[in-house]
């Protein structure tokens, strides 16, 4: 296999929100950077979460650390990437059968954090959907945000600012000479080509990875890898974020998310994180206990279900996943022998800023540094606007133009990743009518559409194979068409 | 207000299924009422009638004869082959008379589809059977469902010489144009005209592959005049819906079937009681029918006769949970006879059998309702 090298200062493992933010700061301080990723951004939990940009109720009573960063973090957020998030504003629902003294520590452990709370009645809530067994409801500013976008966001920013990223590359193993870092050896999957970077600093931001991209520098980080469980519904059922306002736990939040809404989560040990899906005793749990909320839950349809992996940190052991503290945590690996390698792990989305602008001000000090971030005055538009072209896709209004824009950074994307970046195929069709239209555009550009297009809906299909009763009526249709109409025998992608 | 309106036969649902047995009702002499609501998948339908295809077999009837041998519970077990030959029969006059010929082989045909595959089909509109030795696909720049260069990239492999061109529309402003709306432009003498006038400026080989969008009224007519105009056969071929030739079908059974035939408009059946007894609302009000007997043919997920359920499908208006939809024959009320795809246990996505499982059924129900078999 012919090798190939390169240099830079810093090599960032992983291309999640994490990742990515650490990477915007990089380029924001003028350190040179380079961001591998094994598969497209966002394949890891920052594309597999529920969707909340936390006030940091939830966690005022469990850990006002959190809470506190939430809220901070929550305010700053929508003021650099207003493009990517929602400002719903957040409800919180005690029902009647909720206990009392829980609400009265919730509301002294949000007055502590500083979470602007403000009571409600029931005339001001005006969600057609709720239950009307609530006791109390409060207004809070949590929001929902897209985290697809976010992390392309910060991808592209970066970029502009002389970063690289290397998707679809895989980091095989880091280099080590004299207990100090020089680099990692990597794998480009799609060129299948081996390459070694040169760099002072590496940093591990690989999610649920973590521990395995540590061992390949011989340390061990003790993870415990936990699954939460989401389900999708078609249309908007809640006009803000619904938190049920008792200690945390199962499917007690519900998301609006564009034009849909999404349920969770749950939490369990998974059997492999590398394709997590729901179960179906997770589905059933989620639709039981949501329905507390919104009585009629289970009369509107599923169009999808999905999972991710939290990687808990448990230098303890502990036995409920969620009672580790999800704040995070930046390992120096030096305690273990190695200079240059930094690990980054836990915390939330919502508080992926401050974790980047912590884990840089380390790099700054190993590399003997002195510059501030400026992540938190720094704002970060979308770089494409409005529809030129052909109309794609209509529930997410996704036109040719952003096609193009996306191709045209020639990473050689496939309809996937396009989807993943643009949301097209999210909405309520899940991908029958805009998989189509795209397919044709790709072809128009000299790529196999048809085989895109497969690989699309085999995607497509995988998140909404619920049970046989369960088949929703989008993916009849998406059956009728492409099966019966087209007679696509879908396969899986090419290679496997 | 609960006033019983006696019938004597009811068929409740307006899809392709419903249509055919209240048709042969008719035929029969039965004094029928028919409640609409509604196309249901025929606002889907490609107007393709497929009876049994796969890659391995070109005559369905072979493989229909393997499957009543193997999968004991298929629709198909519950009806002969001279049964479904006489509903193809009776559905290729009704569309016959309202202008539009419908022919088969006797054995399957390929036909192209709008994703550059073929798809196997029995019984299909004479404009849509493709006839020459060149084609040339035809796209139009503002028509996102229909791609020019997909079908062409695909269908190369089976048509050699395939050739492609690329017309813009004329006038054709909307972002969101859909094969529907675009058959309307095409009803239209005025447009067609500056339709043919672009058209004529392109290089063009053979048979054109055109969209299924050729008018909804006059379709033939409208085929007709653009291969005088253009000098070049056209062949329609069937694209994303919403359908405009499952719209054909649906207006040929109505043309039949209005000027003889009570038909309800808006009506939808919320329940039926032991005895026959129809509870129906329509906009504003709420109505009771008696029956003597019922054709229930709701449709499946698409045509809202069964619902998603928890553990299984929910018949909407009998409010049973079956597994995976009613087994051919069943009869959970005296005097109801289902036909359609509510029936389960065949998966005409797979088989390739929608429109041949629909009409058979639809037949047979119609001729067990009313007594069209003498024993
Ligand atoms: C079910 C669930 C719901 C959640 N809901 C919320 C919420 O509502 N709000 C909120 O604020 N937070 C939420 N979170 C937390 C949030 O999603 C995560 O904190 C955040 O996405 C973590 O981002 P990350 O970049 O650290 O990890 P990831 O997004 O997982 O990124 C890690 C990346 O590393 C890549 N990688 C791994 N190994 C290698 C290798 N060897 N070489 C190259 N690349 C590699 C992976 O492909 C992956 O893309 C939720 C988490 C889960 C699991
Ligand atoms: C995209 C697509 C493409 C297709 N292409 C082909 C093809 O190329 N070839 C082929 O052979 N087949 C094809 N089919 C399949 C074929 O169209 C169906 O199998 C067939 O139409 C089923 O007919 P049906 O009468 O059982 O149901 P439907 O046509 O769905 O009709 C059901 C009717 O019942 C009514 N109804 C439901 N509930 C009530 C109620 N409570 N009260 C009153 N009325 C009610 C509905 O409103 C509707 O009128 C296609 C289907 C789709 C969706």
């Amino acid at each position: 296999m012919p090798q190939k090298f390169m240099k830079t200062d810093v090599v960032v493992i992983g291309g999640g929100v994490t990742g990515t933010g650490i990477l915007l700061d990089l380029s924001l301080r003028g350190i040179d950077a380079i961001l591998i990723e094994k598969e497209d951004l966002a394949n890891g939990a920052s594309g597999r979460f529920h969707g909340l940009l936390h006030s940091g109720g939830r966690y005022a009573v469990s850990d006002p650390e959190s809470a506190k960063e939430c809220i901070e973090e929550n305010l700053i957020l929508k003021k650099i990437m207003p493009d990517a998030i929602e400002d719903t504003g957040g409800l919180f629902i005690q029902l009647i059968e909720d206990d009392d003294t829980f609400v009265f520590e919730w509301l002294k452990g949000c007055q502590k954090a500083g979470i602007p709370v403000k009571e409600i009645s029931w005339e001001e809530i005006r969600e057609p959907h709720l239950t009307d067994r609530v006791k109390r409801a409060f207004l809070v500013p949590d929001a929902s945000i897209d985290g697809f976008l976010m992390v392309n966001l910060l991808a592209e920013a970066a970029k502009e600012r002389g970063a690289r990223v290397k998707t679809y590359t895989e980091v095989l193993e880091i280099i080590a000479e004299d207990s100090r870092v020089s680099g990692v050896r990597v794998l480009d999957k799609r060129a299948n080509q081996e390459i070694t970077i040169q760099a002072n600093i590496v940093v591990n931001a690989a999610g649920a990875w973590v521990d395995a991209v540590a061992e390949s520098a011989g340390i061990a980080l003790p993870i415990q890898p936990n699954q939460g469980s989401l389900l999708v519904f078609h249309h908007r059922l809640t006009n803000r974020v619904i938190n049920r306002l008792r200690k945390p736990g199962d499917a007690d939040i519900f998301v609006p998310a564009g034009p849909v809404t999404i349920l969770g989560t749950t939490s369990i040990k998974p059997e492999h994180i590398d394709e997590p899906s729901a179960s179906l005793e997770e589905i059933e749990r989620l639709l039981d206990i949501g329905a507390e909320l919104l009585p009629n839950l289970k009369d509107h349809r599923i169009l999808r279900s999905y999972a991710g992996i939290r990687p808990l940190y448990s230098s303890d052991t502990v036995d409920e996943g969620r009672d580790i503290s999800r704040s995070f945590h930046i390992i120096n690996h030096e305690k273990d022998g190695l200079k240059g390698f930094i690990s980054v792990l836990g915390g939330k989305l919502t508080t992926y800023r401050l974790m980047a602008e912590k884990t840089v001000d380390e790099v700054c000090g190993m590399l003997g540094i002195d510059v501030p971030g400026i992540t938190a005055d720094t704002k970060i538009s979308r770089t494409i606007k409005g529809i030129t072209g052909q109309l794609l896709c209509d529930c997410e209004s996704v036109g040719t133009n952003d096609l193009e824009y996306w191709l045209n950074t020639n990473e050689a994307l496939g309809l996937n990743d396009l989807r993943r970046r643009t949301r097209l195929g999210m909405g309520t069709c899940q991908g029958t009518f805009c998989g189509y239209r795209a397919a044709g555009y790709l072809t128009d550009r000299g790529r196999d559409g048809l085989e895109e297009l497969n690989s699309f809906l085999y995607e497509r299909n995988k998140g909404t194979r619920l049970s046989k009763g369960q088949q929703t009526v989008e993916n009849a249709l998406n059956r009728a068409i492409y099966l019966g109409l087209f007679n696509l025998n879908e396969r899986g992608p090419k290679d496997g | 207000m609960d006033r019983t309106i006696q019938k004597e036969v009811v068929v409740i649902g307006s899809g392709m299924a419903g249509l055919m047995a209240t048709v042969v009702l008719q035929e029969l002499g039965k004094d029928v009422t028919l409640l609409a609501n509604g196309m249901g998948s025929l606002a889907h339908f490609s107007g393709t009638v497929d009876l049994l295809g796969s890659e391995e077999f070109m005559s369905p009837w072979s493989g229909i004869g393997n499957l009543r041998d193997t999968e004991r519970q298929h629709p198909y077990t519950s009806v002969t082959d001279e049964e479904i030959s006489k509903a193809l029969e009776i559905y290729q006059e009704v569309l016959g008379k309202y202008g539009i010929e419908y022919v088969t082989l006797g054995s399957n045909v390929f036909l192209p589809t709008a994703i550059g595959t073929r798809k196997p089909s029995y019984l299909v509109p004479k404009t849509m059977l493709p006839q020459g030795k060149d084609y040339t696909v035809v796209d139009f720049t503002q028509f996102r469902d229909w791609k020019g260069s997909l079908i062409h990239k695909g269908l190369r492999e089976h048509y050699h010489g395939l050739e492609l061109c690329s017309i813009e529309l004329p006038h054709v402003k909307s972002l969101t144009l859909d094969a529907v709306s675009l058959a309307r432009y095409f009803e239209k003498a005025e447009w067609r005209k500056e339709f043919i006038s672009i058209l004529r400026k392109q290089k063009l080989k053979g048979s054109l592959l055109m969209p299924a969008v050729l008018g909804i009224r006059g379709h033939e007519e409208i085929v007709a005049e653009l291969e005088a105009a253009l000098g070049h056969q056209v062949i329609e071929v069937p694209t994303l819906p919403p359908s405009a030739p499952g719209r054909r079908v649906y207006e040929a059974f109505m043309q039949r079937l209005k000027p003889n035939i009570e038909i309800l408009y808006n009506n939808r059946v919320l329940g039926i009681e032991e005895g026959l007894k129809l509870r129906v609302s329509r906009p504003g009000r709420q109505w009771c029918y008696g029956a003597k007997s019922v054709i229930w043919a709701g449709g499946g997920l698409l045509g809202g006769g069964l619902v998603p359920a928890k553990d299984g499908l929910r018949d909407t208006v009998l409010g049973i949970t079956i597994t995976e939809g009613w087994q051919a024959g069943s009869q959970p009320i005296k005097g109801l006879y289902i036909a359609g795809s509510q029936l389960g246990y065949y998966d005409w996505p797979l088989e390739k059998s929608g429109a041949g499982v629909a009409l058979s059924t639809g037949y047979k129900a119609a001729m067990l309702a009313g007594g069209g078999y003498y024993e």
